[in-house]
């Protein structure tokens, strides 16, 4: 039987790191299926999105221990593995919102079913399509930068592996 | 769940808010950019269930080319 071991270092209130690895697999399939709008239809893409949003805002809010330690000023002497990986995600974190926002303002089927016309133009169709586009090889380096964390973790969504 | 959005409310609204300057910069470049309303809608071509392969291809080639790099990187 396991003992004391918990009781020696007490919890942080965080995620568990199980949580955090569901979390990231719901958020990757579901960033595959947002991104093949010509696989699932427009309907789908844009519903889909509503589902998307808190996963991904939870993605960034059960990591905000990371956020914290990266973007703590007074601490500036980082690798330049964490320097990169800093720059990087807000570089994705905008890309992410402008597809979001401007996805909405090209809306087919979610504004005008609930009767509103979101007035769509060129700029935000362009917008849409490139900021889609290029997020798929932005997301794809952020998974390979992150993959010795992937390696160490993915076991732990079984639940007797949960323990850290 | 309320629970955990009370105890995430600062980390929940900084993202909100980081959220709401970057929309902010890119209006400010809608109202520059010169843009034309799109017209109506095409709807739906046939359903090519071939996207999610050329997603699926799109993720994995530059996530092998940067795993390359950094085992590069690592062995030097
Ligand atoms: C994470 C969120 C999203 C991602 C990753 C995403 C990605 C994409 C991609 C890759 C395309 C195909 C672009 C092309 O044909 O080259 C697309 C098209 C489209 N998306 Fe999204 N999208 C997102 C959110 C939304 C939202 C919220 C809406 C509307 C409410 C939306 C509406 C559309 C529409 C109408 C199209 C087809 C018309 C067009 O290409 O402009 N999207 N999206």
């Amino acid at each position: 039987m396991t003992t004391a071991a918990p009781a020696l270092r007490p919890r942080p209130k965080k995620a568990s790191i199980r949580t955090r690895v569901w979390l990231d697999i719901a958020l990757f399939v579901g960033y595959v299926l947002l991104s093949a709008p010509q696989s699932t239809g427009i309907a789908f893409h844009e519903y889909f999105t509503v589902v998307f949003i808190p996963i991904f805002i939870s993605h960034i809010v059960l990591d905000w221990a990371w956020v914290k330690r990266v973007f703590r000023k007074s601490d500036n002497k980082r690798s330049g593995e964490v320097r990169f990986n800093r720059a990087f995600d807000i570089v994705l974190f905008v890309g992410m919102v402008v597809v979001i926002y401007s996805g909405f303002l090209v809306s087919e089927s979610i504004l005008p079913d609930f009767g509103i016309d979101p007035g769509a133009t060129t700029f935000w169709s362009n917008v849409h399509d490139a900021s889609g586009n290029l997020l798929i090889l932005l997301v794809g380096i952020h998974i390979a930068m992150h993959m010795p964390w992937i390696k160490r973790n993915l076991g732990r969504i079984r639940p007797n592996r949960s323990a850290i | 769940m309320n629970a955990w959005l009370g105890r995430n409310a600062s980390p929940i609204a900084i993202v909100l808010l980081a959220s709401a300057v970057v929309i902010g910069a890119w209006e400010v470049l809608d109202a520059f950019a010169t843009s034309e309303p799109l017209g109506t809608p095409e709807g739906d071509a046939p359903l090519n269930p071939g996207g999610l392969i050329k997603v699926t291809l799109f993720l994995l080639v530059p996530s092998l080319i940067t795993l390359a790099i950094r085992r590069r990187q690592r062995s030097h």
